[in-house]
C-alpha cells in the first residue's frame, strides 16, 4: 500500500471528533487530515484538503449532512461519503444513498463496525451498517405488506375545485345543487365531474360513490360490508 | 272573579222588585243598589264605583238622557244600560249616541233580556281585563327581563324595543325604532347580512340562535345571539318579524380566552417536546455515542495483561449504552418525530403506524389520498399527527381489536379522517362512566385538538361493533410563509 487514505471529520460534537480521531488511529492506513464542526466549514476542508473520504454528521448546526453530500457529489466527485447518523429510519438511509452516500453508520453501532464503515467506504463500497441492513431488508421484503399502506396516486392528481365538488356529488348533491353552493355554473360543475371521471377512471355515478366511500369522504360503514 | 256591582235606578218599586229577582236568578253574587232618581244615584255613584248602571229613562226629576250626560261630563267610564218604554227608539239611539252602552225595551222579553246583557257585558269586562293583564304582564317582563326583545317590519326597520336595547347598543329605544337593523350591523358583518337579508326577511319560518356581530353606540362590538319569529296576518301574508337578541358578547370574548390559552398550552408542550427531543437526540445521544466510541477504544494502547484482566467489563458496559443510546433516540422519537419535518405527514404516518402494528400486534391499514403534495400548515401537521398518535393509543389501550383502519384524504377545503377498529366497542352514551374515563380522556383530549383548528369530529360505537372516528378539519397551507384556506365562493 502506497499512501494513506486521508479523511476530514464533519460533526459538531468535539467528543465523538475525538473518539472517531482514535477509532480510526487503529487503522495505520487511514488517516485523518481535517476536522470540522460546521458544514460550511466542512466544504471549505473538503475543496482545499480533496480527502478520499469525508464523515458527515447528519444533522450539522448550519445545514444537513444530506445537503452537504449532495453538494459535494456534483463539487468533488471522487470524495466518497459516509455519513453517520443518530437516526435508524429508513427514510434517511434511503435519502442519504439518494443524495450520493458511499455508505450509513449509525453512531451506536459497535466500533468494529464503524471502523468497518469507514474502511470500506474508502475503498468506493457501499457500505449499511448490518444492524440496519437487516431492517431495511425486512422493510424491502415486506413490500407487499405495503397493500395497507396506500396512497392513492389516481386521486392525488385532483385538483382542490375537483376535490370539493367530487365529495358533494358522492354526498348525492345534483350538478344543479353543486352549482349553486359553489356559486358557479352547472355548465363548470358538469366539466369538474367530466374531468373526475376521467381522472379517476370511473364511468357511473355509483362507481365515483363507492370510490369516495372507500376514501372515507362519505360517512359509510367500513366494517358491516 | 269579584261579584258584580250594580246600581238600578228606577223609581217604579214593583219594576225594580222584577228586574232584581231576574239579575239575581242568574247571576246570584250581584251586588245591587238601588235608587229611584239620578241625582241621589250620582251622590254615591263614586262610592259605590259600580260595574254596570241601569237607568230607566223615564224618572223623578232628572231624565235618563240628562244622566248619562252628566255621567260621561264626568269621565266616568261606567257602561250604562238605558230602559225605555215601548215605540221610544229614538230615544234608544239618542242614549246610544251619548255613549249608552246598550238599551232594552219594556216588555214582558225585558225581564229575559236583562241578565243576558248583564252576562254579556261580565265576559267583555272579563276579556278586558284579561288583556290588560297580558299587556302588563308583557311590560313587566320586557322591562324587567335582561334580553333585547324587537319587532320589524318587513323591511327589517324597527317598529318596537324594549329598554334592553340601551343597555346592550347604548342607545335608548326610541332613537332605535324607526331604524333599519343594518344601520347597526358591524361593518365586516353588513356585507354578509346585507346579501342574505332579502331571503331572512322573506322567510316565513323561525330564525334561531342566528349570532350576529353588532356596535355599540361608543364604538366597541357586540355579539348577540338572536331568535326571531315571523309576525303573519290573518291571511298568513309576512307583517315582519319579532324575536329577542341575547348580548353573547362576554361568553364569547370567554370562549376565544380558553380556545387560546388552550392553544398556547398545547403549542407550549409541543414547543417543549421539540426541545427536549433535540437536547435527547443532539446532545446527549451524540455526547453518549462518544463515550462509547471512548469506551471502545479504551483498551487500544493498553499493555495485553490490562486488556485480558478488563475486556470483558468493557464490553459490557459499550453493549450498556448501546441500548441506553437506542432508549435515548426511541425517546427523542416518540416525543417529536424528526421526520415530520423532514419527509411530511404522510411518510411520518406511516412509518409510525408500521411500527405500531409490528409493535402491538394490531394491522393498521393506511390510506392517503391528495395529501402527498400538500403543504400543511405547522398547527394542521403536528395536530393530525397527535390525532394519529392518541388514536391508535385509545384503541392499544381500551378496544381489543385486530385490524385498524385509518384513512386520511384531503378534500378541499377540508381534510378528513376516518379512524375504524373492529374492536369490542363502547356504549357512546355512557361513556362518562367511570370504568370509560381513561377512554373518555383520550376522546376529549382528541376532540379539544379537532376544535382548535376549527374542525369537527364524529364517534360513533356500539358494543361488539368497534369505534369510528370521523374527523374534518379545515385544510390549510402555507403559501408563500401565508396561510391559506381552501374555499369556495
Amino acid at each position: 500500500m502506497g499512501s494513506k487514505k486521508t479523511i476530514v471529520v464533519v460533526d459538531d460534537h468535539p467528543l465523538f471528533r475525538e473518539g472517531l480521531k482514535s477509532l480510526i488511529g487503529r487503522n495505520p492506513s487511514l488517516e485523518i487530515v481535517g476536522e470540522a464542526g460546521t458544514a460550511g466549514e466542512g466544504l471549505r476542508l473538503v475543496k482545499e484538503l480533496k480527502p478520499d473520504l469525508a464523515v458527515v454528521d447528519i444533522s450539522l448546526p448550519d445545514r444537513n449532512g444530506i445537503e452537504v453530500t449532495r453538494e459535494l457529489r456534483t463539487s468533488h466527485p471522487n470524495v466518497r461519503i459516509v455519513i453517520m447518523s443518530m437516526h435508524s429510519k429508513i427514510d434517511y438511509i434511503t435519502e442519504a444513498f439518494k443524495a450520493g452516500a458511499t455508505g450509513y453508520i449509525v453512531k451506536e453501532s459497535a466500533t468494529d463496525r464503524i471502523l468497518q464503515g469507514i474502511e470500506a467506504a474508502s475503498r468506493g463500497e457501499y457500505f449499511l451498517d448490518s444492524t440496519l441492513s437487516h431492517n431495511v431488508v425486512e422493510k424491502l421484503l415486506a413490500t407487499p405488506d405495503k397493500e395497507s399502506k396506500i396512497t392513492d396516486k389516481r386521486y392525488n392528481t385532483l385538483s382542490a375545485r375537483e376535490q370539493e365538488i367530487m365529495r358533494l356529488l358522492a354526498e348525492g348533491l345534483t350538478t344543479k345543487e353543486v352549482a349553486a353552493r359553489l356559486c358557479i355554473s352547472p355548465k363548470t360543475v358538469e366539466n369538474h365531474r367530466f374531468s373526475i371521471m376521467a381522472k379517476l377512471d370511473i364511468h357511473s355515478s355509483i362507481e365515483l360513490v363507492r370510490y369516495a366511500a372507500k376514501l372515507g369522504l362519505i360517512d359509510v360503514d367500513l366494517w358491516k360490508d | 272573579m269579584e261579584p258584580l256591582n250594580l246600581i238600578i235606578v228606577e223609581d217604579e218599586e214593583a219594576h225594580y222588585q222584577l228586574m232584581r229577582l231576574a239579575t239575581l236568578k242568574e247571576l246570584p253574587s250581584a251586588r245591587i243598589h238601588h235608587f229611584v232618581d239620578a241625582s241621589s244615584c250620582l251622590d254615591q255613584i263614586d262610592e259605590i264605583r259600580p260595574d254596570v248602571i241601569i237607568a230607566d229613562y223615564r224618572m223623578p226629576g232628572m231624565s235618563g238622557i240628562e244622566f248619562l250626560q252628566v255621567l260621561s261630563d264626568g269621565n266616568r267610564d261606567i257602561p250604562v244600560i238605558i230602559i225605555t218604554g215601548q215605540g221610544d227608539e229614538r230615544i234608544a239611539v239618542q242614549a246610544i249616541k251619548l255613549g249608552a252602552w246598550d238599551y232594552l225595551v219594556k216588555s214582558s222579553d225585558s225581564l229575559v233580556l236583562l241578565p243576558r246583557l248583564l252576562q254579556k257585558l261580565i265576559s267583555g269586562r272579563r276579556l278586558r281585563r284579561s288583556l290588560l293583564e297580558a299587556e302588563r304582564r308583557f311590560q313587566d317582563l320586557a322591562e324587567s327581563t335582561l334580553t333585547w326583545l324587537w319587532e320589524m317590519d318587513r323591511d327589517g326597520n324597527y317598529t318596537y324595543c324594549n329598554p334592553v336595547v340601551a343597555k346592550v347598543l347604548g342607545y335608548p329605544a326610541e332613537e332605535v325604532v324607526g331604524r333599519n337593523f343594518c344601520d347597526f350591523l358591524h361593518e365586516e358583518e353588513r356585507e354578509n347580512i346585507s346579501r342574505i337579508l332579502p331571503r331572512i326577511m322573506q322567510t316565513e319560518k323561525p330564525s334561531s340562535c342566528m349570532v350576529i356581530r353588532l356596535v355599540h353606540r361608543n364604538g366597541h362590538e357586540v355579539i348577540v345571539e338572536t331568535n326571531g319569529a315571523p309576525v303573519l296576518d290573518k291571511a298568513g301574508k309576512l307583517l315582519g318579524h319579532r324575536g329577542m337578541n341575547r348580548d353573547i358578547t362576554k361568553r364569547r370574548r370567554a370562549e376565544e380566552h380558553i380556545r387560546l390559552l388552550t392553544q398556547q398550552s398545547l403549542r407550549a408542550q409541543e414547543s417543549e417536546r421539540l426541545k427536549l427531543s433535540r437536547e435527547l437526540h443532539d446532545t446527549i445521544g451524540q455526547e453518549l455515542s462518544a463515550l462509547k466510541i471512548g469506551i471502545d477504544t479504551l483498551l487500544d494502547d493498553q499493555p495485553e495483561e490490562f486488556v485480558h484482566r478488563m475486556g470483558q467489563r468493557v464490553v459490557k458496559l459499550s453493549k450498556m449504552l448501546q441500548e441506553t443510546i437506542a432508549e435515548v433516540r426511541n425517546l427523542a422519537y416518540d416525543l417529536r418525530p424528526s421526520t415530520l419535518e423532514q419527509f411530511g405527514l404522510v411518510q411520518t404516518i406511516y412509518q409510525y403506524c408500521d411500527e405500531f402494528s409490528r409493535r402491538n400486534g394490531i394491522q393498521v391499514h393506511v390510506l392517503c389520498a391528495g395529501m402527498d403534495d400538500l403543504d400543511l400548515g405547522f398547527d394542521t401537521r403536528i395536530t393530525l399527527f397527535r390525532l394519529v398518535q392518541e388514536g391508535l393509543n385509545n384503541v392499544r389501550k381500551h378496544a381489543e381489536a385486530k385490524n385498524v383502519s385509518l384513512r386520511l384524504v384531503a378534500s378541499s377545503p377540508m381534510i378528513i379522517f376516518n379512524l375504524e377498529d373492529d374492536g369490542k366497542g363502547f356504549d357512546v352514551q355512557n361513556r362518562m362512566m367511570s370504568t370509560l374515563r381513561e377512554r373518555c380522556m383520550g376522546i376529549c383530549s382528541m376532540e379539544e385538538r379537532v376544535a382548535l383548528l376549527g374542525g369537527t369530529m364524529k364517534l360513533d360505537s356500539r358494543p361488539t361493533q368497534g369505534t369510528r372516528i370521523r374527523i374534518e378539519v379545515p385544510l390549510r397551507e402555507n403559501v408563500h410563509g401565508i396561510k391559506e384556506n381552501h374555499r369556495g365562493c
